[in-house]
């Protein structure tokens, strides 16, 4: 439902530990960790990096499958302090000006603010502006197999002009996701709430698996019958395999005749 | 009030008074810069619904088109009709509605160049010599509904009113008047009002102001000297629609003074086949979309019995309680509205 790409190992200790990730078996050209929920990858440094971690998660996945895609990580700032938390509302491609603006609506309670991707890293800060080196080749890769309001960037400040980049530390890094957890789980836990809230009103019609097992549709019949299934559900009070058998048609036009029929007959009441 | 989940502005509009206004308002707002509003609003990758949920105010200024000429059919004035939209998207959530399945964004543009529109207004009313006009100012949004940001009536008002031969309607579904109640009553500005039988409000339009706040608006504005115009569009066929349809048009007839009601329109229910494509994938476990419907040069309609049907009985039952000279059929041949 939720994938999370980090840049470090250090990054996403913090989450493995916290949501009981475990590693994937079978052996993947990135380190994977995954419970029921969850899928995180440690994508390595650079946006190519990270949009080539997506597209290897895009592949292991189903195409139609709603997920929420969220890349997590440390950043630099101009204006927040160490330690400190915020969410993207734009990234932008320093490299090349192109601008991914991540739509804010569901509940979040994160700061939010711009955030550009860098190719090398930077001693330099705007005011307003944090700086990661992942999220932009992330953001643009993601949007191949989500909308934009599944994808997100949520960055902890490890340096400012105050404490300007210095020396990876990979112990400090650790210690700033994880006291971070407290934003970091209620957005991950509210994502993964909006997941299934969206499956719930959009995956396929019970029914579909009985039915289309049983006759042979066409891509065109199976669209119909999806459409049918959506009316049946939207107009219907009673699920539809009490009111029709589908093993008593001998073939899928007259099962899809049989519902449009019945449901030509249903009048609609408010 | 709506809740934005964000503002974005046009980099080059930050400093407008107007757009200085609203951040004032929006202070506790993420702010975020763009350059053009399209690269928010337009691009593929994006879920209506989901935003409709809690869409962003995006500040922008329009460039051309401020003025357009009315499809054929639509409206009251037989020439010489025009719209403007300061407004893109509405904050009401009507499942009807042909915005649900026009654009890709749900988030609000609000175009800030007032002073452009005027221009081309005044433009266009002087084109059309001494002949009267009408604009349209609630066709691609609810006019009055985002009033207290935009201060757009606030705005318009006055320009019409110097210009009486030109008419403006206001179309609405909001019951915030107070900007109305502020200024002069001008004979040229008509406010439009929207209502439903009641299940079909309950049932369809969602954060539309109640009945009785949006009837006691309108009895206000009558009372203040206003013209006031009912519209009934589009018509909704469900189960004992006629009676629900008479029962509304009693309860209406019974609230307002109808020999001063500037006109009363019922509408069919019809939209572009694409944006109706659209909205039955974005709300796909909506029953209204599950009904039988015809396509017919490019507009998705119920069946021509059912609407010629609805008309018929509708149109009976109005008649009892409207005068009949204020009446029009909006769209009233089948043809493309949009």
């Amino acid at each position: 439902m939720i994938r999370l790409v980090l840049a470090f190992m250090h990054e996403a200790r913090p989450l493995i530990d916290y949501y009981r990730l475990a590693k994937a078996e079978c052996p993947h050209p990135y380190p994977i960790y995954a419970n029921d929920q969850i899928k995180l990858i440690v994508s390595g440094i650079g946006k190519t990096a990270a949009a080539a971690a997506v597209g290897y998660l895009q592949a292991l996945g189903l195409p139609s499958e709603t997920i929420a895609w969220l890349n997590l990580g440390i950043a630099g700032h101009g204006t927040l302090g160490m330690g400190q938390g915020f969410l993207a509302h734009r990234v932008e491609d320093q490299a090349t000006g192109r601008c991914a603006y991540p739509p804010l609506v569901f509940p979040f309670s994160a700061k939010t603010s711009d955030l550009q991707t860098v190719d090398h890293p930077l001693n330099r800060y705007e005011a307003n502006r944090g700086y990661d080196m992942e999220a932009s080749g992330f953001v643009q890769s993601a949007l191949r197999g989500a909308t934009a309001e599944w994808v997100h960037c949520y960055k902890v400040v490890s340096d400012n002009p105050s404490l300007p980049l210095g020396k990876f530390d990979k112990a400090g890094t650790k210690a700033l996701i994880e006291k971070r957890l407290d934003e970091i789980d209620p957005l991950v836990s509210m994502l993964i709430e909006q997941v299934l809230e969206w499956r719930a009103v959009n995956d396929p019609e019970s029914a579909w698996d009985e039915i289309t097992k049983r006759h042979r549709f066409s891509e065109t019949r199976r669209a119909q019958l999806r459409r049918l299934l959506q009316r049946w559900k939207a107009m219907e009070a009673r699920p539809i395999l009490s009111c029709i058998d589908p093993g008593a048609y001998p073939n899928a036009a007259t099962l899809l005749d049989d519902v449009r029929q019945r449901l030509s007959l249903h009048r609609l009441a408010f | 009030m709506p809740s934005f989940s964000a503002l974005y502005i046009e980099s080059p509009c930050r400093d407008l008074p107007r757009v200085q206004k609203i951040r004032q308002q929006c202070a506790e707002l993420p702010e975020v810069a763009c350059a053009r509003y399209g690269e928010v609003f337009n691009p593929v990758a994006q879920n209506f619904r989901l935003q409709k949920k809690r869409p962003a105010l995006i500040l922008a200024q329009k460039h051309q088109g401020f003025v357009l000429p009315t499809p054929q059919d639509y409206g009251f004035g037989k020439e010489n009709s025009y719209y403007f939209s300061h407004l893109l998207n509405c904050p009401y959530d009507c499942r009807y509605c042909f915005l649900q399945g026009m654009y890709r964004s749900a988030h609000y543009v609000l175009f800030v160049n007032y002073e452009d529109f005027e221009r081309e207004i005044e433009e266009t009313i002087r084109a059309c010599g001494n002949a009267p006009s009408t604009f349209y100012a609630g066709y691609d949004s609810d006019s009055l509904a985002l009033e207290s940001y935009s201060g757009f009536a606030e705005y318009f008002i006055p320009v019409f009113q110097r210009h009486p031969q030109a008419c403006l309607e206001l179309r609405t579904k909001s019951a915030q008047i107070q900007s109305l109640l502020n200024q002069e009553v001008s004979d040229n500005i008509v406010i439009a009002m929207s209502f439903s039988p009641d299940n079909v409000g309950q049932a369809l339009e969602h954060r539309v102001p109640s009945f009785a706040k949006r009837i006691a608006a309108a009895q206000k504005l009558q009372a203040r000297g206003w013209r006031i115009a009912l519209r009934f569009e589009p018509l909704i066929y469900h189960q004992d629609y006629a009676q629900h349809y008479e029962g509304l048009f009693k309860k209406i007839s019974g609230a307002l003074d109808v020999e001063r009601l500037h006109s009363v329109s019922l509408g069919a229910f019809r939209m572009p086949q694409s944006y109706f494509k659209n909205i039955v994938k974005r709300y796909p476990e909506e029953a209204l979309f599950a009904d039988e419907y015809t396509v017919e040069n490019g507009l998705t309609a119920y069946p021509k019995k059912i609407e010629d049907e609805m008309f018929s009985n509708c149109e009976m039952a109005l008649r009892r309680d409207f005068p009949e000279a204020n009446y029009y059929r909006c769209g009233k041949e089948r043809e493309a509205c949009l």
